[in-house]
């Protein structure tokens, strides 16, 4: 299949953006991620070629292959590292990090932790589907307890890992929910995402019919609610009138961890810091204010 | 005297002194070399979109999972190590190419290595020495070199008894055929000297 070329003259359309039809199960929630982020891609006007999408291993580490934008499918765990090396390379790229529950909780986990701390700047998409599907369903650190997986067949022994409120822990600048069958609310969760200068992790519950139908039940909606604000994030329309809609100040951490540590689930912004200092921005800005030697001057010394 | 930063930062190809491939015994590669993908655009350039997978690409880039595709990126690939083993040269040897015994060695061994074989040889011992800087891809030419000696033996730093052969050993073997034996393998961590070699040698040859 010819990769197809984007003409700068013309509006950016999906069709640009589709590379070939994603190898995923009939009804899986990736195709609502990667269909919500071309959608976002052609509202804000990213141009492709200055986009990249960096990814794991795992389902949600085929997005980038099926997203016409320059795309690396990296090691498993691995995408906070590679792209950090390119934020700090490339202040001028767009950099999206597609990372699963297992990918980023599990085997990157000590990379979450640093890539959030280090607050570089990219959009973080966690696709959480609550167990490892790529091989087949095993027990992730997401799994609710009870869940029969191939390793745990008699249900799983622990009780979930709140991804959201470890993140809060962290002290992530950005830290948002969404799930994969609300385009509207997902791009919206992007656009703000995208906008926040550092590390933007945004957690996207995601159906997996396939190995977990009962997952996330996107047909009722009386197990969530909305956080709306101001300044956050606005509640999705076709839904608006069916949820309860919270008021919550994305800037007051302490009301942010009551509502993570919540049993329920909510959607929207938790948390939002604009003044946390990136680690990229700090290195750029050193090596400006670096006094300026020639390579000559330098290696001088070297010399043998 | 090598300044050798310059060495670092060199653009072309053709402007690396041919004394670094005589370090280490190599050709100088052909100009063309077929890689699994035609573009190797990096990001910011227009059109050039692409995804760099661990999966299966075609010419293109995009993802391919049809048999002969595969089997295509896996004959470029090693068409790339094959470059690199045609243009091997003989590595470096100690002494004639001819004898009774040659000991082969890579890495750390190399100065006790050659210090036996001078000593060897002041006593009249037919030995001689190979010393091997690149130890994957092999050169082409080994079986011939190891038919002008009686015997082949390798000294490396690393373990093999009667039942577990020691790993330069193996890969001699896999390669040419030749009945090559260790000398000396060993993993007691210590640098090997060149007496332990030359009593080995003499030993082997009684």
């Amino acid at each position: 299949m010819n990769v197809q070329t984007v003409n700068p003259e013309q509006k950016l359309t999906i069709k640009d953006l589709h590379t070939e039809n994603p190898r995923w199960c009939i009804g899986c929630g990736d195709f609502g991620i990667v269909m919500a982020l071309k959608r976002f891609m052609i509202d804000d006007t990213l141009n492709p070629k200055d986009t990249v999408n960096v990814s794991g291993i795992g389902c949600s580490g085929r997005a980038p292959n099926y997203v016409n934008t320059y795309g690396l499918h990296g090691i498993h765990g691995r995408p906070i590292p590679i792209s950090l090396g390119l934020a700090l390379v490339r202040p001028d790229l767009n950099v999206f990090v597609h990372s699963g529950d297992g990918d980023a909780l599990s085997i990157g986990g000590n990379h979450l932790i640093h890539g959030i701390n280090k607050n570089f700047n990219c959009v973080f998409l966690l696709y959480d589907n609550e167990l490892y599907a790529l091989t087949k369903s095993q027990t992730s650190p997401t799994t609710r307890k009870g869940h029969a997986t191939n390793t745990q067949p008699s249900g799983s022994y622990l009780d979930p890992l709140n991804a959201v409120r470890l993140v809060l822990g962290i002290g992530a600048s950005f830290v948002a929910s969404s799930a994969d069958w609300m385009p509207d609310h997902l791009g919206q969760v992007l656009d703000a995402a995208f906008k926040h200068k550092g590390f933007s992790f945004v957690h996207i519950s995601q159906r997996c019919p396939h190995f977990d139908p009962n997952n996330f039940d996107h047909k009722s909606t009386s197990w969530f609610s909305f956080l709306t604000h101001e300044k956050g994030i606005p509640v999705d329309k076709r839904l608006a009138d069916k949820v309860e809609v919270v008021q919550h100040d994305p800037s007051n951490a302490e009301a942010a961890f009551k509502i993570a540590n919540s049993s329920r689930v909510h959607f929207g912004l938790y948390y939002h810091d604009p003044k946390k200092p990136c680690y990229d921005q700090i290195l750029r800005d050193l090596i400006t204010k670096t006094e300026q030697k020639s390579r000559k001057d330098m290696f001088a010394k070297f010399r043998i | 005297m090598i300044d050798k930063p310059q060495i670092n930062e060199i653009d072309d190809i053709n402007a690396i002194p041919d004394f670094v491939f005589e370090r280490f015994r190599i050709k100088r590669l052909p100009d063309h070399i077929e890689m699994v993908r035609n573009s190797q655009s990096i990001p910011g350039t227009e059109g050039g979109m692409r995804r760099v997978t661990g999966l299966n690409t075609d010419q293109t880039g995009s993802v391919n999972y049809f048999a002969g595709s595969n089997q295509r990126s896996h004959e470029v690939r090693n068409e790339k190590v094959h470059h690199v083993r045609r243009a091997l040269t003989v590595p470096e040897m100690f002494g004639p190419s001819e004898g009774d015994v040659l000991a082969i060695s890579w890495g750390s061994t190399r100065g006790a290595l050659e210090e036996a074989i001078i000593n060897c040889r002041k006593e009249g011992i037919k030995a001689s020495g190979m010393h091997l800087r690149i130890v994957y891809p092999l050169p082409l030419m080994f079986k011939e070199i190891f038919a002008k000696f009686k015997k082949v033996v390798t000294v490396e730093l690393a373990y093999g008894d009667s039942l577990k052969p020691a790993p330069l050993m193996m890969l001699l073997r896999s390669e040419t055929l030749v009945d090559v034996r260790s000398l000396i393998c060993r993993a007691t961590g210590r640098p090997i000297r060149p007496k332990i070699i030359k009593e080995k040698i003499q030993e082997l040859l009684r």
